[in-house]
């Protein structure tokens, strides 16, 4: 369902990406869940963990996104407003998971999945602000530069 | 007496006390009697012990067992026989329970990892201190509904629901009851929550898309 445009050549791998803000925090999301679900495993709570197995699939599958330049191939979304909206909801959902996890902990691993659970929300956050302040709703798409970009 | 049944909302109860890993009632329960909408008070049995001598047939039974120390004549107790006048107690009809496990200990038991089993009746039993049940002549003496097996399948039910659920766990030994309420684990919410979610964000973006198709992001 790709690769409608031009000759099919080797995935190219965009690297600065990971160097950019938004590579960094993307990388730094999936560290903070990965030390959420090490935490809630140890604490055995199998609906934190499936929160945040779910979550390192879905982040990672964007950050693969960006890395090989998949945005640019698979065009039928509009993947910055994917992202942000996506971006959004789990920042909600994991403000929810968060204060439940703390509020009901009995063991310290239930304790800090959901402080990780908070940076997360955080990192998130920062992440879906930086991409939606790029977003321009007006511009006739295509003109790279503009006046009125802030 | 009447016929006991599963109840889903009451096992959600019993988990969610559960999970505070303590040895002791839950407070809600009397804090707030209306903890379950459909019931006017909830009843609670607790068992709690290392996770190795946990069964939730073997708990229920070291309730009963304290039929032992209660004497239906004289409506005395020699030691403690509450979780036994719960269990057979006559107007409770509802039951829930679940089971977690305590890598951490139980609060006001032990230290070390414990199994904390809550059974939920409702509506509550042991209320002034009244017999649990009555005793006149034949069984279902006082029934207005059907009897079955010597109990009151009443059409007296909250919220029009039937008392007669399918799920079938007879009065005083709902050891049908699976140990940990696994008829809805609560990752299942998560499974079902988040990818939900994903589905709207790409509805979203899409219909943002197609109500600005001018949309431009700056890279």
């Amino acid at each position: 369902m790709s690769a409608d445009q031009g000759p099919v050549t080797s995935m190219d791998v965009d690297a600065a990406f990971l160097k950019s803000k938004r590579g960094i925090l993307k990388a730094a999301e999936m560290v903070t869940l990965f030390a959420a679900f090490v935490c809630f495993t140890v604490a055995s709570r199998p609906k934190y963990i499936t929160a945040t197995v779910l979550e390192l699939l879905i982040t990672s599958l964007l950050l693969s996104l960006y890395l090989f330049k998949l945005n640019k191939r698979l065009t039928f979304f509009f993947w910055p407003l994917v992202d942000v909206c996506n971006s959004v909801f789990a920042v909600v959902y994991f403000l929810v998971l968060s204060l439940l996890a703390m509020t009901t902990h009995t063991v310290t691993g239930t304790l800090v999945g959901g402080i990780f659970s908070l940076v997360l929300a955080a990192l998130l956050s920062a992440d879906g602000y930086i991409l939606f302040r790029n977003i321009t709703f007006n511009q006739p798409g295509g003109q790279s530069q503009s006046p009125d970009n802030q | 007496m009447l016929y006991m049944t599963w109840d889903e909302g009451l096992s959600l109860i019993a988990k969610a006390w559960a999970e505070h890993c303590m040895f002791q009632h839950n407070p809600k329960l009397k804090d707030d009697p209306s903890v379950h909408p459909a019931f006017s008070s909830v009843g609670e049995n607790i068992w709690t012990g290392s996770p190795s001598l946990f069964d939730a047939t073997r708990a229920i039974k070291k309730w009963v067992d304290e039929k032992e120390d209660y004497d239906y004549q004289g409506n005395k107790c020699n030691s403690v026989c509450g979780h036994y006048t719960q269990v057979v107690w006559g107007s409770s009809y509802k039951v829930g329970c679940a089971a977690h496990l305590c890598p951490g200990g139980v609060a006001g038991f032990t230290s070390k990892e414990g199994v904390v089993f809550v059974c939920n009746y409702a509506t509550a039993g042991n209320m002034d201190s009244a017999r649990p049940y009555e005793s006149g002549g034949a069984a279902c003496s006082g029934c207005s509904g059907s009897c079955v097996d010597r109990l009151c399948r009443d059409n007296r039910s909250p919220a029009g629901a039937p008392a007669v659920a399918p799920a079938v766990a007879p009065a005083g030994a709902p050891t049908g009851a699976p140990a940990s309420a696994s008829h809805y684990p609560d990752y299942l919410n998560i499974l079902i929550v988040r990818p939900m979610g994903l589905l709207l964000t790409f509805i979203t973006a899409f219909a943002l898309h197609y109500r600005y198709p001018d949309v431009f992001c700056y890279e």
